[in-house]
């Protein structure tokens, strides 16, 4: 039978989105697949949005965060091992046993982010070192401080004299800084502390901290991996990290630590199939040989999100989205604005859940200032989302960063006119039976619902056409099988 | 990688936008990553910038920046807005809100002859059951209050608000249990070798009992950071053991019992009212929480230190109270309270009050200032960090030995204004040699205690608690030791010649012990954490 570790992080089952969904549709739809299911998560105290079904067999959950040392959460060594593990950690066990790989990580990270192979065989050398000693005791040790400090000192003033900007002030790192970077990678590498059961393939969902496990067992016992890009790990995480505008030195380490362990990812990846040809750009570009990549997009189920014709009503425009700075709510509060004097009766709802609330209170804000509290619904839950696709007239999307959205082909596959930015591998979906607009172009946006909201018999012919492309490309049973196909011939 | 300048006007501008976005561009890929979410396309890039694809742009701005074309700028570190005195006082204050509870109480006991446990009127054998309720109260919770408080924090800093709650109330119980089951062998063991007559032991037990929920009651307050709670409960407490015996003529005893279920049943509530409301704003149930056993061994060490230190402060009332060498009351029993001796560490606790504030104004501002220092200082200078740091805890050792000084000064005037109050209940008390001997003993050896608290209170900021156990206890030990043996040797009011000891040992101990680590404070910053 065929056994499959599936690895996330910051996804499913602990959250709601497009990674979860597909998790979940994935390992629904192959009963024959016996799964091992490795979750990072950012803290153990987190609900559980998904159920697993049964031929999950194991959930390894991994936290990162929220915890005083991984011990806590290690349910399956037994308090006597772990206090053996503890007692046999030693300055001179972490000079001679630990240092050696912990020194070349540094390396890797400071002066070479892709250097993969070495890496690889790093992350094994640590697990095997873990699986012996604590990982607390050995990580608080001066004798790794120290290295650390020593390390990244020299590295750091080499790449000063080698770049001029932004000059030494920046990228000479503080006492804070060092402080910082060591204990992120104290809760990074976390997983390290786990062993995972030897599987026919693994599946990493992000070029991340989760692709680990499958990297080592890649190196250890030549497992097949295969890894999955919905979003651009990398490319978030730059985007996160740009918010550390007074610290450089750690944004620099962090992107250089994230640099190599994406890089591993697709170094170790027998095939890396991201869902959209868009995100291939990047995986490229960071040393992915075109040769590896295989695309395979999201599918939907069309008898679930079947054609559902709006019958009646005032003209309602649907956006399914979690209310985030990506999803560039405030485009779409504009575009209420815009459409306000020629549509007054028209209605705007975001269903989604609030995933930051600073972002969420300025949309407020500025719904508020434009006037069209009582035009515009945000943050609205639903549990029925054919439901929401039903009662809509044009759905939008006006993200400014997207793989291969879910929302955007279950509106085509529910008959829906769709208005969508022409972001990530939205135009793959949309193109020829939807309308592309370029991101954050308010006017453009509302000229083009305008138009379908004015002109029936074209929403009706982009649904169709719409209709027809999802039967055709993006068919849940269709994706499906492509996993299925891409499991046994690489376990074969 | 070479790139050529940016082409146009525009895509300079463009630039310059995604600059003062980020401030300092690590690569071109932060760039890159920053025009495609401002909706730039390659088809963009191509037709408006004459680049090849948005990493040709975001490659030919980096180069751009790295040749100065880009005016950029870093905001600074935000000033800290207090005004230094207002800080100390309100440090001060909360440093306070430890010691006035008991001022408090001395007060009342001084001016209508009742506190909250205890009344001037009771004789002494009641009084001997009350303090051994008191302080085997005080023992046995000591450990189990830094345990609730430590995780509790700690999944309060980690915003866990909910698990905070979760663990502080389990833990509360579990103490609880463990507080009453510890009775069945102390009454055992009374039991059987009929140590203390069961009046004593009875009354101790409910003492004993009431008290330890009391304790455990601000532990939890502590933990929501409402200590000026202890003050709010101890004073209604106080109005009721009042009314009682004032207006209903009720008995010490009684008054008593009716105060300490109030103050029991108070700071519960109050307890419970502000968990549940940080618990209310997490808006969130109890998910996954931590194994028992390494919950049980990660706080272990914080037990042990709550243990040791509370049996350190009344090690040597213990010692005295269970020796009869000198006695003038002529002690029944093993264990026997004795007013001069008690009254003597009472007045010595004048200046524990007054340097509280400081001790913890010096401990907060240790903490609260070494972030902004690390960020100051480059790791190649961290010996300018090293010296910076231990000059500043040597100014804070100086300003506590100034205000030792008018403290010490000041516990003596109101020990000299007391003694010459022929009003007062205690002033027979008040004139004997052994009040005044260990008044004078125990003040010096209490500022000794507040220098060595200060660093082991710097020490646990760091997370150092072996240290600070391994102090404690040899500390303890030297107490009990010295104490024992002068208590025996030559008066059992010499038994706080053993707390002097301890006190100069615990500085000793933690003073070398904060040494070793400013020593290599930048590690410990980082291994504490």
């Amino acid at each position: 039978m065929l056994s499959v570790l599936m690895t996330t992080e910051g996804t499913y089952p602990y959250s709601a989105g497009g990674v979860s969904t597909w998790c979940d549709a994935l390992l629904r739809n192959t009963p024959d697949v016996r799964w091992t299911l490795l979750p990072l998560m950012m803290n153990p105290h987190i609900e559980q949005k998904f159920d697993p079904p049964a031929n999950v067999r194991r959930i390894i959950n991994v936290p990162l965060w929220g915890i005083e040392e991984p011990a806590e959460f290690s349910s399956d060594i037994p308090f006597g091992q772990l206090y053996d593990r503890k007692r046999r950690t030693s300055s001179d066990t972490i000079e001679r046993e630990f240092l050696p790989p912990f020194r070349e990580l540094v390396r890797i990270i400071c002066v070479d982010p892709g250097d993969s192979a070495t890496l690889g065989r790093v992350f094994v050398q640590l697990e095997d070192y873990f699986r012996t000693y604590d990982y607390n005791e050995t990580w608080k040790s001066q004798p790794v401080w120290r290295a650390f400090k020593e390390d990244v000192e020299e590295y750091s003033r080499a790449l000063a004299l080698r770049h001029p900007r932004p000059g030494p002030d920046h990228q000479l790192p503080s006492i804070f800084d060092l402080t910082e970077t060591l204990r992120w990678l104290y809760h990074f590498l976390i997983v390290l502390t786990v062993k995972v059961p030897k599987t026919s393939v693994t599946h990493s969902t992000a070029a991340a901290f989760c692709g680990i496990p499958c990297i080592t067992a890649r190196v250890r016992h030549n497992t097949p991996m295969i890894l999955t890009e919905h979003g651009v790990y990398l490319r978030e995480q730059y985007l996160f990290l740009s918010r550390f505008r007074r610290l450089f030195f750690c944004k620099q380490f962090l992107l250089n630590l994230i640099t190599a362990v994406v890089r591993a990812n697709y170094h170790f990846a027998d095939v890396v199939a991201p869902v959209c040809h868009y995100n291939t750009r990047w995986e490229v570009a960071h040393a992915t040989p075109q040769a590896k990549i295989r695309v395979i997009h999201n599918g939907v189920d069309p008898d679930f999100f079947a054609a559902s014709p709006k019958l009646h009503g005032e003209q309602h425009v649907v956006a399914t989205a979690r209310i985030d700075p990506l999803k560039d709510i405030e485009t779409l509060l504009r575009v209420a604005a815009r459409m306000k004097p020629t549509h007054p009766r028209l209605k705007f709802t975001v269903f989604g859940a609030v995933a930051d609330e600073t972002y969420y209170r300025r949309c407020l804000a500025l719904r508020r200032h434009l006037g069209v509290e009582d035009t515009v619904t945000i943050g609205s839950a639903t549990d029925d989302v054919v439901a929401a696709y039903r009662d809509a007239d044009v759905v939008l999307l006006t993200s400014i960063s997207e793989a291969f959205p879910y929302s955007v082909i279950e509106a085509m596959s529910c008959e829906k006119a769709v208005v969508a930015s022409d972001v990530g591998g939205v135009g793959e979906a949309l193109e020829g039976c939807g309308v592309l607009v370029k991101p954050r172009d308010d006017e453009r946006f509302a000229a083009e619902v305008a138009k379908l909201l004015d002109n029936h018999q074209l929403r009706l012919r982009l649904g169709t056409k719409a209709r027809a492309r999802v039967m055709e490309d993006f068919r849940l049973d269709h994706t499906i099988g492509k996993y299925l196909e891409l499991y046994r011939s690489l376990a074969a | 990688m070479s790139a050529e300048a940016v082409a146009s006007g525009a895509a300079h501008d463009l630039g310059q936008q995604v600059i003062d976005l980020i401030g300092i561009p690590k690569d071109h890929w932060e760039i890159a990553a920053q025009l495609e979410v401002l909706g730039v396309r390659d088809a963009d890039a191509r037709s408006d910038y004459g680049a090849r694809d948005v990493f040709d742009l975001a490659a030919r701005m980096y180069a751009d920046f790295q040749a100065g074309r880009f005016r950029w700028y870093v905001e600074g570190e935000d000033a800290e807005q207090v005004s230094p005195m207002l800080r100390f006082l309100r440090n001060y204050l909360t440093g306070l809100t430890f010691s006035l509870p008991m001022a408090l109480q001395a007060m009342t006991m001084l001016v209508w002859g009742y506190g909250v446990w205890g009344a001037i009127d009771m004789d002494l054998r009641t009084g001997s059951a009350i303090a051994l309720g008191f302080i085997a109260s005080y023992i046995v919770t000591g450990g189990f209050m830094q345990s609730i408080v430590r995780r509790g924090l700690f999944y309060l800093y980690q915003e866990e608000e909910w698990l905070a709650r979760w663990t502080a109330l389990r833990a509360w119980a579990t103490s609880l249990r463990v507080v009453l089951a510890l009775l069945l062998p102390a009454l055992a063991l009374n039991a059987l070798f009929s140590i203390l007559p069961w009046s004593i032991v009875l009354t101790a037990a409910a003492y004993y009992v009431a008290l330890s929920i009391l304790w455990l009651n601000w532990a939890l307050l502590y933990l929501v950071r409402k200590t000026w709670l202890f003050l709010l409960t101890t004073a209604v407490a106080l109005i009721v053991v009042l009314i009682a015996a004032k207006m209903f003529n009720a008995t010490p005893i009684a008054a008593n019992a009716i105060g300490l279920v109030v103050a029991d049943a108070l700071s519960f509530a109050l307890a419970l009212f502000h968990l549940n409301r940080v618990k209310i704003a997490a808006r969130r149930s109890v998910v996954n929480p931590p194994r028992l056993t390494v919950l049980v061994y990660s706080t272990s060490r914080f037990f042990l230190y709550g243990l040791l230190y509370n049996s350190f402060l009344f090690a040597d009332r213990i010692m005295a109270w269970t020796s009869s060498t000198g006695r003038e009351d002529f002690p029944p029993y093993g264990f026997w309270l004795n007013v001069r001796y008690e009254l003597g560490m009472d007045l010595a606790l004048v200046v524990v009050m007054l340097l509280s504030g400081i001790v913890e104004h010096a401990t907060r501002r240790f903490s609260e200032e070494l972030i902004p220092r690390e960020k100051r200082v480059k790791s190649i200078d961290t010996q300018h960090f090293l010296d910076s740091a231990r000059r500043d805890v040597r100014h804070r050792l100086v300003s506590l030995g100034g205000a030792s000084v008018i403290a010490l000064a000041i516990a003596g005037i109101v020990a000299l204004l007391l003694r010459d109050m022929p009003s007062l209940p205690i002033h027979a008390a008040m004139q004997t040699t052994t009040t005044t001997n260990v008044f004078l003993v125990a003040a010096v050896a209490y500022v000794v205690f507040m220098f060595a608290l200060q660093n082991v209170l710097m020490l646990l900021t760091l997370s150092r608690v072996e240290l600070v156990v391994r102090a404690v206890g040899i500390a303890l030990a030297v107490n009990v030791a010295v104490g024992f043996v002068c208590s025996r040797a030559i008066h059992y009011s010499a038994a706080v010649l053993g707390l002097l000891a301890g006190a100069i040992a615990l500085a000793f101990l933690t003073g070398r012990a904060m040494r070793t680590v400013l020593n290599d404070l930048d590690y410990h910053y980082y291994a504490a954490y």
